[in-house]
């Protein structure tokens, strides 16, 4: 997945170059716009993403394309969410994908796989991301030896999730971290988020600023329990997805231009 | 009207969980203690508990392994269908952790939360039962009874999946459409119905991702070694699962599937357009014909089909009355002593008839609109089972 993605980066950034010869280069060129989903243009192509009938978003097979007729440019990444048991992996991830799911809570067996699409403007052109979450239940995780090593296999991104309501799953997060983050060449990137589902909280703001800056990694919030349906819900998820969407992004920027440098 | 079930250990009396359907109370923690307290008690005096009525609703007590005991109470279900729940019931725990650990309990708090991943699946298996309520979930789930639909594209389906299967080393494969077995490999008709009705149930009950991989014991079959149950969504509402071994890893499955799949993607979508008919548009039915429901008891599956035509007056969907008809009527038919074998059974209402008849191991319910003569039903339901045996669809 890393290997395609990057293909795909390595053209767009082939582009850039040239450009760069002719113009003042500007980095922000290179990041994703987050104002652009507000603005009538990506409100359509978000449009494409709706299923009428039950007014959540829609999820696409292997053999389908949320833009069958547009050559839109594709890149797809393997994400990975890693958590303590309970803690809301799957309920983020039907939150990102914009569905809804069962109101009770189940514990996931096994590994789930949910594609979720994602358009994002980087400067003049629209990119779709096809992030595919991964998400593996805790007791299978320990049980069942491949199931950890099919998750973390080609992974391009690690999400650490953690809840508020539960102090433990915070207090455990640089553990998990160390456990899954080596520090190799073209390491995935990684992210916290910390779900809420109660107004009490145990984890402190404070404690997530130290966090933050010790750890070096970026902390969001999600509250999974409400789940807004329609145009809504994309206004209330666009802000954690294109921030994952500029991670993955920068990621391979550096990579190819890495690469660059070597040859 | 509802279901409890509660499982503790039979040594100890621990429980191991509990869960409700419908609406019914969950039961406070010293109801479950006395109800495996007169368990217990009867077994100490060598004597098995199986059942007992109060004037609402039915208890039912299993023992299993000599490891686990399981309770049912329910109001409206009979202590048949209940015994099929319960051993349902645990076939699924079996499923979800292998009968080892259910036979020698070393670590009851471990075992606690190794069998929390089951409880979608019991929650499952209880919708399967007829609550005679339209309110306890619109499910029309028959007992150890996969549900099947017949499309015309099933031979090149069947080339296709013959190939894929062959591709992951594996024999078991299934096509779903909406959850809804299209075709399946033998080898998954070959599995015990019990075991291919939970693969179904997680099947439905992971219908809302993309794709998955889930490590399953086999209670008949398999029951010390796991086996993976990998699905790919292909297009939205068709899946297509296969049983295999440690090998492939599923982003391999994944790429697999997108190569033998993609050049039926105009079939599969065809296919998506058979239901709620579940028969193709070649063949027809007597007009009065709303609905009906064949079950093949022998084989373990189901085909329900239902006209979306219905009078504002009538409530229930043809398919909530066909299931409770034959919970309530027509399942009785197959499973009666043999001194006394009835044929055929039918119920007549303000808005609609119903009609079942038994053909050795299959019974067909058929529902009808009020204006068609009784006596005619009989020879409707006949003509309709012919042409729905006939060889060119091969149910």
């Amino acid at each position: 997945m890393a290997i395609l993605s990057g293909l795909f980066g390595f053209v767009l950034v082939k582009e850039y170059v040239l450009n760069l010869n002719d113009n003042r280069w500007n980095m922000d060129h290179f990041l994703p716009s987050f104002e652009w989903h507000h603005t009538a243009e990506g409100e359509t192509f978000l449009q494409h993403l709706y299923n009428g009938r039950t007014s959540g978003r829609k999820l696409f097979g292997i053999l389908e394309k949320p833009f069958q007729s547009s050559n839109l440019e594709e890149v797809c990444y393997k994400l990975v969410f890693v958590g303590k048991t309970g803690v809301g992996k799957t309920s983020t991830i039907n939150k990102v994908a914009g569905i809804s799911a069962y109101s009770s809570y189940f514990e996931t067996s096994g590994i789930r796989v949910t594609d979720v699409y994602w358009p994002v403007k980087v400067w003049d052109k629209i990119i779709l991301f096809k992030l595919q979450c991964w998400d593996a239940g805790s007791s299978s995780m320990k049980k069942y030896n491949h199931i950890p090593l099919s998750c973390v296999d080609n992974a391009d991104f690690f999400i650490f999730i953690f809840s508020f309501n539960d102090a433990q799953s915070f207090n455990e997060l640089p553990q998990l971290i160390n456990k899954f983050v080596t520090s190799r060449d073209n390491q995935p990137g990684s992210i916290v988020i910390g779900t809420r589902s109660m107004l009490k909280t145990e984890v402190m703001k404070s404690e997530i600023k130290d966090f933050e800056s010790k750890q070096n990694i970026e902390v969001l919030t999600i509250q999974n329990s409400i789940y807004h349906s329609g145009p809504y819900e994309t206004v209330k998820v666009a802000p954690l997805l294109n921030t994952i969407c500029e991670k993955l992004w920068m990621r391979d920027q550096q990579y190819i231009l890495k690469q660059g440098i070597k040859v | 009207m509802g279901v409890n079930v509660m499982c503790v250990t039979s040594a100890g009396g621990m429980p191991l969980f509990t869960r409700h359907l419908g609406r019914a109370e969950p039961l406070p923690f010293s109801v479950v203690g006395s109800l495996n307290g007169v368990h217990l008690f009867s077994k100490s005096h060598d004597v098995k508990l199986l059942n007992t009525h109060t004037e609402s609703s039915t208890v039912l007590w299993k023992e299993y392994e000599e490891s686990v005991v399981l309770i049912a109470v329910s109001a409206l279900n009979d202590e048949t269908v209940l015994v099929q729940l319960l051993d349902t019931i645990f076939a699924a725990m079996i499923l979800t952790v292998g009968i080892e650990d259910l036979k020698s309990i070393k670590n009851v708090e471990r075992l606690k939360r190794e069998l929390r991943p089951c409880y979608l699946l019991v929650d499952k298996i209880m919708e399967c039962l007829d609550f005679g309520d339209r309110y306890v979930g619109s499910s029309t789930q028959i007992f150890n009874c996969v549900e099947t639909v017949l499309c015309a594209e099933k031979l090149s389906l069947m080339v296709c999946l013959e190939s894929y299967v062959e591709c992951i080393c594996s024999l078991f494969g299934c096509v779903t459409v909406e959850n809804c077995i299209a075709v399946a490999t033998d080898a998954w008709w070959d599995l015990d119905p019990v075991e291919r009705k939970l693969l179904s149930h997680i099947i439905i009950a992971n219908s809302n991702c993309t794709a998955f991989d889930i490590p399953v014991f086999l209670p008949g079959k398999s029951p010390t070694v796991p086996f993976r149950l990998v699905g790919v969504c292909l297009i939205i509402g068709v899946w297509v699962t296969v049983l295999c071994g440690p090998k492939p890893d599923l982003a391999a499955i994944q790429q697999t599937a997108f190569q033998v799949w993609s050049p039926l993607v105009a079939s599969l979508r065809s296919m998506l357009n058979a239901r709620p008919h579940s028969i193709p548009s070649t063949v027809q039915l007597h007009s009065s014909v709303l609905g009906f429901l064949l079950v093949d008891k022998k084989i373990g599956k189901y085909l329900l089909s239902s006209c979306s035509m219905l009078s504002k007056k009538e409530s229930r969907s043809p398919s909530e009355v066909l299931k409770t008809f034959y919970y309530q009527a027509a399942a009785s038919l197959v499973d009666c002593d043999k001194s006394h074998k009835p044929l055929e059974t039918y119920w007549c209402s303000e808005y609609h008839k119903v009609h079942g008849i038994r053909k050795g191991a299959l019974i067909f319910c058929v529902m009808y609109s009020a204006s068609v003569p009784t006596h005619t039903m009989r020879l409707i339901s006949e003509e309709s089972l012919t042409s729905l045996l006939s060889d060119s669809l091969s149910w």
